[in-house]
């Protein structure tokens, strides 16, 4: 179990509001000041696969953990299907629905490796991907496997210019399985789909398709206090009231009691204040400088690799505008 | 004109210790955390931000000194230097800690 001895750490949730948001000491203001930062911040992994990491950030100000996620949602850069050339669709979706279901599947490769198209310059090796799909549905009857769907996995990689030397065998750029190739139209008997699409680099602010994250967010650590012994039916009800695994129950004395047993997977829901019997039992807070943060990558890149380039745009960011800063005084 | 290309402009202001820049093509992700670190500076009486309009991607951002001796421009490159630094300490940390889970689950 978890104790915040300093009340200026934590934020008290109450049924209608929250207190104690700001208490005015000058300690609560050390998360920002750059020593105290870095001899105290720490990130600690709690999970980490192919698709999502779990890690917590503590002694960190909320709104750096936002501009984590911010720039994770809308300014890390992917390719994604922005032009497709419909030579032939006799499928049941229309082409512009088709095309929009194409524009939403992620394409695995590196977005590094190109650059943002310039408007009115024609597509090239540098900013752009070409894959062709090309599927027609032999005459057959009207059994269900005479159908076929057009999956992802349909999609034919064409190299522009030099690509093809540019990765190498296996890690050749493709669409994402989810699981399974996402389905994007279904063909009957002597139905076809004959197109070329395109990708380019632009980022989640430009457009929900090219977002590298389904999605990412954070919470405050929250710290849940029992006030008293609760036992027998009031405990089951207490335990209702929270997500599973944050409330337990042990047998004392042949009586049910309840126990705070793991608070980090609350969601904050102060769905306890619904029992007027219950209210005054808890104290529900949360941490002002420690945080949990999910990333959930669509499978383009690794979650690692997100934060990591998240990161570094906000670097770079920061990097700029002190340049430009400096040439717009010598301007001045 | 010009500064509408920039990347940092000015509103014309006769004294340099009270300055409203407008940061071009930025928003709350620079802004926030921005205008608490130059808030949280000794010589710096005021920051702070708004978006002048949601549908114009760009950001007014003022500092105030308490006197004339710091300059503004001063205080927001402090600022933007902190927060480099910030997120290159971050950087350092992440990577020890992917490195400790990784050591940790590989038996």
């Amino acid at each position: 179990m978890e104790h915040f001895d300093r009340l200026k750490s934590r934020i008290i949730v109450e049924e209608h509001s929250l207190t104690n948001v700001t208490t005015g000491h000058p300690e609560e203001r050390n998360v920002l000041k750059l020593d105290f930062f870095k001899k105290n911040f720490k990130i600690n992994v709690l999970s980490l696969d192919e698709s999502r990491i779990v890690f917590e950030l503590i002694n960190i100000e909320f709104s750096f953990v936002n501009a984590l996620r911010r720039v994770l949602l809308s300014e890390v850069p992917t390719m994604a299907f922005d032009r497709i050339v419909i030579l032939n669709n006799t499928s049941v979706l229309q082409d512009e629905i088709l095309a929009q279901r194409i524009g939403l599947c992620p394409v695995k490769v590196d977005p590094d490796l190109f650059t943002e198209r310039t408007e009115g310059t024609e597509p090239s090796e540098k900013d752009a991907l070409e894959f062709k799909l090309h599927i027609k549905c032999e005459k057959g009857g009207k059994r269900e496997s005479d159908r076929r769907d057009v999956t992802t996995a349909d999609f034919v990689w064409v190299p522009l210019g030099d690509q093809a030397n540019m990765f190498i065998e296996g890690e050749e750029p493709c669409l994402v399985d989810v699981e399974s190739p996402i389905v994007l139209t279904k063909l009957l008997p002597g139905q076809e789909v004959d197109l070329i699409a395109q990708c380019f680099k632009s980022n989640g602010g430009d457009h929900a398709k090219f977002q590298p994250v389904a999605t990412a967010w954070y919470k405050p650590l929250p710290q849940i206090v029992l006030k008293r012994r609760i036992a027998g039916e009031a405990a089951r009800r207490l335990q209702s009231c929270f997500s599973p695994g944050v409330i337990d129950i042990h047998v004392e004395n042949g009586e049910e009691v309840a126990r705070v047993a793991n608070p980090r997977l609350d969601t904050i829901s102060r769905n306890v204040f619904k029992y007027d019997d219950l209210s005054d039992a808890v104290e529900l807070s949360m941490a002002k400088d420690h945080f949990i943060f999910t990333v959930e990558s669509t499978g383009i890149l690794s979650p690692m690799d997100l934060v990591k380039r998240a990161i570094r745009i906000l670097i770079t960011k920061a990097q700029r505008m002190r340049h430009e800063l400096n040439k717009f005084e010598d301007a001045s | 004109m010009e500064g509408a290309e920039r990347k940092i402009a000015k509103v014309p202001s006769s004294d340099d210790s009270c300055v409203t820049f407008i940061l071009n093509d930025e928003t709350h992700t620079i802004g926030q955390p921005l205008h608490m670190l130059i808030n949280n500076q000794p010589e710096v009486e005021f920051a702070g931000y708004s978006v002048p309009h949601i549908l114009e991607k760009k950001i007014n951002f003022r500092i105030q000194t308490k006197s004339q001796d710091h300059l503004a421009v001063d205080s927001l490159r402090q600022g933007l230097s902190d927060f480099e630094r910030f997120w290159r300490h971050t950087d350092a940390t992440f990577d020890n800690a992917v490195q400790r889970f990784s050591n940790s689950t590989t038996h």
